[in-house]
């Protein structure tokens, strides 16, 4: 994990959800927000970010619509399912659980 | 829903990929023109801010290679998918599953059962050699022994001629009876089959006229299931109808004339002095057309039988043999007449099949 897309791909499945627990948002604003929320800790590869919107979409944890944005441009939103919500749920859980572990071995003791 | 999203996905991605890749292209657009904006906004020169989104798109050609590759290429690893996703949704919801498996088993099952029956019956070859030369004469089990000794003295194509009808013979055995459908042939019957005994011998000339000693032929099942697989049983005597009647050889696995529910063969009695052999009717002719003969020859042959016919005996009008004299392949007498029952049976099976498919389907989408 840096500042680059080293990201696991579970971890920016995660995120992606997260982001799209707020409201629908298309790919950039995602990308943006994703940015934003953790002060540009974490940056998103457009590749890496559309790759896993479709593998979200086959998975059937977020869909997809065409819409117009506020300044009036076609884009596609992405929107979360209950399937997704329940998803990011279990996420969460396990990436808590994984980040407590981390933390944990590289305080003890060795 | 998730198989339904991905179901109509993988529909999407097969039948409209440049939809989906056009799509993608807007949606990839729309990213760089906000990009470009955005450091517009934050101070960058206009042109920069262009070539650091596209830079940051990667030219727009990795993203989209990413998002193909993530489209799930690899149909392997979709199947592994998808058996994992099936086990997954059975242990979810195991009844709803087991109705669905059933629901299909049944309908498959159905299926492939009339397919084996078809194929059996339709397709696989009859226990006979070289089937295409046998021929059966027309107007069946309604030939009397002195028109087939008269026809196998007339015909000059078929070598060997024989003829047969059918009882149901009585087997008295150690525990109790058992009723058998039998044939009973004329000493010529296994000659034009071209059917060799597993053991002991088949019929003898001489051995369907009168005077000569009760013998029978086993079929494999009867040897087996009857008389316990002796493998000394020719030349043993068993009771049948009553009588002593001395077994001559057994027939291989998996031979059956005219039927598999035929399960022995005794020869006929072919007595010029008995009223049955002047009398009614009772017999089915089938030869073997000799080697070389034109359909034409055959023809020929047949029609100047069937005129000698007309001038030895005298028919009535509606049992007229000299009329519709033709001779038909083998399989046709033995299947003919179920045939389009078994397509048409064979059509409900799959019917029920597309049902059962349509139910699950209702199912899984209620």
């Amino acid at each position: 994990m840096g500042t680059d897309s080293s990201f696991i791909r579970g971890t920016l499945d995660m995120l992606i959800l997260r982001t799209l627990q707020l409201e629908p948002m298309h790919g950039w604003g995602i990308a943006e927000r994703i940015e934003a929320r953790s002060d540009a800790l974490l940056k998103v590869q457009p590749g890496s970010l559309y790759a896993a919107f479709h593998r979200l979409t086959r998975e059937g944890w977020i869909r997809s619509y065409w819409a117009r944005t506020e300044n009036g441009r076609r884009a596609r939103y992405y929107a979360l399912t209950k399937a997704g919500e329940r998803q990011l749920a279990v996420e969460t859980e396990h990436w808590h659980r994984l980040a407590a572990g981390v933390a944990r071995f590289l305080a003890s003791e060795s | 829903m998730r198989w339904l999203t991905d179901l109509w996905f993988r529909v999407r991605a097969l039948l409209r990929p440049r939809a989906m890749e056009r799509e993608l292209d807007d949606e990839l657009d729309f990213h760089h023109q906000m990009q470009t904006e955005k450091l517009i906004r934050e101070g960058v020169a206009p042109e920069d801010a262009a070539r650091e989104s596209r830079r940051l798109l990667d030219g727009a050609v990795r993203p989209r290679q990413e998002v193909r590759d993530a489209w799930g290429v690899g149909l392997l690893r979709d199947f592994l998918v998808d058996v994992r996703h099936a086990l997954r949704q059975f242990r979810r919801r195991p009844a709803f599953s087991v109705l669905g498996i059933l629901t299909l088993g049944v309908g498959l099952g159905a299926t492939i059962g009339l397919f084996g029956v078809i194929s059996s019956v339709l397709v696989r070859p009859l226990p006979i050699a070289d089937e295409a030369g046998v021929r059966v004469f027309w107007t069946e089990y309604n030939w009397r022994g002195v028109e087939f000794d008269f026809v196998k003295e007339r015909t000059g194509a078929f070598r060997p001629l024989a003829a047969f009808s059918s009882v149901a013979s009585t087997l008295r055995g150690e525990t109790g009876s058992t009723v058998l459908q039998t044939a009973l042939t004329s000493a010529e019957f296994f000659d034009v089959l071209g059917a060799r005994p597993l053991l002991g011998r088949t019929f003898r000339p001489g051995e369907d006229r009168p005077g000569a000693e009760p013998v029978v032929v086993l079929s494999y099942g009867v040897w087996r299931q009857e008389l316990g697989a002796d493998s000394a049983v020719v030349g043993r005597r068993i009771v049948l109808d009553g009588r002593n009647v001395t077994v001559i050889g057994v027939m291989p696995r998996g031979f059956y004339f005219p039927t598999p529910s035929y399960r022995l063969w005794m020869p006929l009695d072919l007595d010029p002095a008995s009223r049955n052999y002047q009398g009614n009717g009772w017999l089915v002719l089938f030869g073997r057309v000799r080697d070389g003969l034109t359909e034409a020859q055959v023809s020929d042959d047949i029609a100047s039988i069937a005129r000698a016919l007309g001038e030895r005996f005298t028919y009535p009008t509606a049992w007229d043999k000299t009329r519709g004299a033709m001779v038909r392949p083998v399989r046709e007498f033995l299947v003919g007449e179920v045939r389009p029952a078994l397509l048409l049976v064979f059509g409900a099976g799959a019917l029920l099949l597309l049902m059962a498919t349509a139910s699950v389907a209702a199912l899984i989408l209620a």
